[in-house]
């Protein structure tokens, strides 16, 4: 299992190194796990780039769970709509 | 590429400096008790609205919640709630002033003064309260009369918002957007993905996400407009309304994709709304190029704004001259003298582009010298309220173009002089009545080009100056001879000499001069002069001639050896040629020259530059008699020759800086040739002495 470790802010000045963070992650080609409780501000362009290893990691057989997501995390992603998409919908229920 | 947020700051500060001006400005502009002109307030708001979103983004938290309270009061007047008043005008010129302090403090980084603000806030506040209360008391008024409830019923908005790439390049974030919809009402947000590329192709600050929105609310479509208001141009866009109906049938028809349903964030979060940041959506009426007040311009940054016009302009010069050199080494490959008249038309025309080129490129770094005008509205205003006194300010010619560093050399001393004639130049409304004169004084502001120099004219319709007691201080001070017949122009002069004119000393025309010398050395240090007209009960003019750029000077070209040097013509009376027996040397003094009745100091250049070769002879050479400050000296050269306009290099820049020495220029045949500064040599000749 790989751990993917979210830095406080997720705003528009670090989605390139999420995006590294992230294909890096891919490479190791083991299920992967986002902690995302320290996420107090998170951008859209962030959730796009979750979004997108969700896909990538479908692609590749990877599976990818989150791991304590914080409020301002299951918030962005709800007010985009994509709860469900990145399975933060359950989570947030729980 | 990571967005570095940093960038932006200083564009925030910049624009919203701007906004406080388009602010007061408009503020100024409303009339208490007339009819609400809703353009006008429109203005104010979005101008408060911008700095409230950008201060958000940033962090500045105090200014967010201060223009918050503005932008609500602003809301009340807007919608009729709540009178245009005099004092809510008054309370809002002063929360712009304090506005403009936490904002110099939050880019100096400094402490702000918390009683200010929390004064201007209380009575924000009150009058905000005062506003419910009317409200209340008058229960049969509706409490929001400029929301018409629409035609049909309509039950929310259906949104479809398509970003373009690059929208969350200018610091917009769909998360904040939509959290101030959902502020509004339940949000129901349908993504599509079908533009997102695979991860590794994926650039992350692109926007490939597109929307379809439900909004479950019954707000007006202003409000949805305004959240989307910063991305106009950034995406696509349709906003239609959600009837009762079709509502329904949505809810109804099941989801192909998943809805997600956002609940109403409470109502008193107003963080939903801080999303919007220094977009470059702007509305023609709220731009005002550059506006460099005093107390903003202390960290000026080195940055101008140019309109596109004046860019395009040097770019079709720029084909010009490339037309030209084309021309020109088409010529130069196989020349014969028989071709000489083409190859002088070529010249001609390089000359011609050269000339339009340099005027253009000069032209980027002007500035309308509306931005210095600008704050005289705002000042007269409270000035007048002040005094007593009913003024009217009347500017013109506030398009003119002027030298970004003339333009902030010259606020100063237009702040003085109008001070000056509010203060002292103008009447009281009883006198000026008894005077057989308006009760409303006139201050004029007028700008205009002539004959390559920008002209300033700040005027009044007051009591003039009194020529008398300056007549009697000047004798005092031993300034004037007594018996001796002065024009006026030499007696309005005193006003200019340092420390003659107190409001003690001269009754009638109290404290007119003080500082003007100071207001007349600002205006020299940017190479312009300063006149006086008056006119006993009709009132002082004052006129200041500035020249148009300080990059460019006419230079009278001497020779002294093998070394050329530049004076400035504006500064030399006249060039003589000397007798050695009308020279006198004054022990520990150096050379004087008897020149026109008057002692006049001689400073040989060649020995101050240690130039060697250079006429010893001062029979042999040339005495250019110059002026700075006041004073006069010769200067003591080979020979004269020619004239022209030489570009100031800064020596200061290039190698260090030389007293004596403004800068230096290239010249046309290659040769350095030193600018000489006038008033620094006379002050290094007053030292040799």
């Amino acid at each position: 299992m790989h751990l993917i470790k979210c830095q406080a802010e997720l705003d528009i000045a670090t989605v390139g190194a999420l995006r590294q963070q992230l294909l890096d992650a891919l490479q190791t080609s083991e299920p992967l796990e986002i902690d995302g409780q320290d996420v107090q501000k998170i951008h859209a362009a962030a959730l796009q780039l979750f979004l997108g290893l969700m896909s990538e990691a479908r692609l590749r057989g990877l599976s990818v769970n989150w791991r304590n997501p914080s409020p301002a995390m299951v918030e962005g992603a709800r007010l985009l709509g994509l709860s469900d998409r990145l399975g933060l919908a359950t989570t947030a229920a729980r | 590429m990571a967005i570095d947020i940093g960038q932006f700051v200083q564009t925030f500060f910049e624009e919203s400096f701007e906004g406080l001006d388009v602010m007061e400005a408009g503020l100024l502009a409303l009339e208490p008790g007339a009819t609400t002109d809703l353009e006008k307030i429109n203005t104010i708001f979005r101008a408060a609205h911008s700095i409230k979103g950008g201060s958000g983004t940033f962090g500045f938290k105090n200014v967010t919640d201060f223009t918050h309270l503005m932008e609500t009061l602003l809301d009340g007047m807007r919608e009729g709630r709540l009178g245009v008043t005099g004092e809510a005008v008054n309370v809002l010129l002063g929360s712009v002033d304090c506005l403009r302090e936490m904002l110099v403090a939050a880019r100096e980084n400094i402490p702000v003064e918390p009683e200010q603000i929390q004064a201007l806030q209380g009575r924000l506040a009150r009058l905000l309260k005062k506003e419910a209360a009317e409200a209340e008391a008058a229960p049969n008024k509706p409490a929001a009369p400029v929301e018409p409830p629409p035609a049909a019923r309509t039950t929310g908005w259906r949104i479809r918002f398509k970003p373009h790439l690059q929208l969350m390049h200018s610091g917009n974030d769909p998360v904040r957007m939509f959290r101030e919809l959902a502020a509004l009402g339940p949000l129901t947000a349908r993504p599509d993905s079908a533009r997102l590329p695979r991860l590794a192709e994926l650039q992350p600050e692109d926007c490939y996400l597109s929307w379809e929105l439900e909004l479950l609310a019954e707000v007006a479509r202003d409000a949805v407009d305004d959240v989307f208001a910063w991305v106009e141009g950034d995406c696509e866009l349709s906003v239609e309304p959600l009837t009762a109906e079709s509502a329904t049938e949505k809810t109804v028809k099941p989801a192909a994709e998943p809805l997600v349903v956002a609940p109403a964030a409470p109502k008193t979060s107003e963080e939903g709304r801080q999303g919007e940041l220094l977009l470059e959506r702007r509305k023609g009426e709220d731009r005002r190029r550059g506006d460099r007040r005093v107390n903003v311009a202390a960290s000026d940054s080195a940055s101008i704004r140019v309109g596109i016009d004046k860019v395009d302009a040097v770019i079709n010069l720029v084909g010009e001259l490339i037309t030209t050199q084309s021309m020109l080494s088409a010529l130069g490959e196989d020349f014969d003298m028989g071709r000489l008249d083409k190859l002088h038309e070529a010249l001609d025309q390089l000359d011609r582009n050269t000339r339009d080129l340099q005027e253009h490129v000069m032209r980027i770094r002007m500035l309308p010298v509306s931005s210095v005008f600008s704050r005289f509205p705002r000042m007269v205003h409270d000035v007048s309220a002040k005094l007593g006194k009913q003024v009217e300010l009347r500017i013109n010619g506030e398009q003119t173009e002027l030298d970004k560093t003339v333009i902030e050399k010259i606020g100063d001393p237009l702040v003085h002089l109008i001070r000056n004639s509010l203060d002292h130049g103008l009447e009281p409304p009883e006198e000026r009545l008894r005077a057989g004169k308006p009760e409303t004084g006139v201050i004029s502001l007028d700008a205009y080009h002539k004959s390559g120099s920008i002209f300033i004219e700040v005027g009044d319709d007051g009591r003039g100056l009194n020529r008398d007691a300056l007549l009697r201080k000047g004798l005092e001070e031993g300034l004037l001879k007594p018996g001796e017949d002065y024009s006026d122009e030499q007696i309005y002069e005193l006003i200019f000499h340092p420390g003659l004119s107190t409001a003690k000393q001269l009754s009638d025309v109290s404290g007119r001069g003080v500082g003007m010398d100071v207001v007349r050395s600002n205006i020299q240090d940017v190479g312009g002069s300063i006149q006086i007209a008056s006119q006993p009960g009709r009132g002082t003019r004052i006129t200041i001639s500035l020249p148009l750029t300080l990059a460019i000077l006419d230079g009278q070209l001497v020779s002294v050896g093998g070394d050329c040097y530049i004076i400035p013509l504006l500064s030399i009376i006249e060039s003589v040629q000397i007798k050695a027996g009308a020279v006198n040397r004054v022990a520990g003094k150096g050379e004087v020259f008897r020149f026109r009745g008057q002692p006049l100091p001689i400073l040989r250049l060649y020995e101050l530059f240690g130039t060697e070769g250079a006429v010893s002879d001062l029979e042999k050479g040339l005495l250019v008699v110059v002026e700075a400050d006041g004073r006069q000296i010769g200067l003591f050269v080979d020979d004269l020759e020619g004239q022209q306009q030489v570009s100031i290099k800064s020596l200061e820049k290039n190698f260090r800086r030389v007293s004596g020495v403004a800068g230096a220029t290239i010249l046309g045949d290659g040769r350095v040739g030193l600018i000489l500064d006038i008033s620094g040599l006379i002050r290094v000749n007053n030292v040799a002495l």
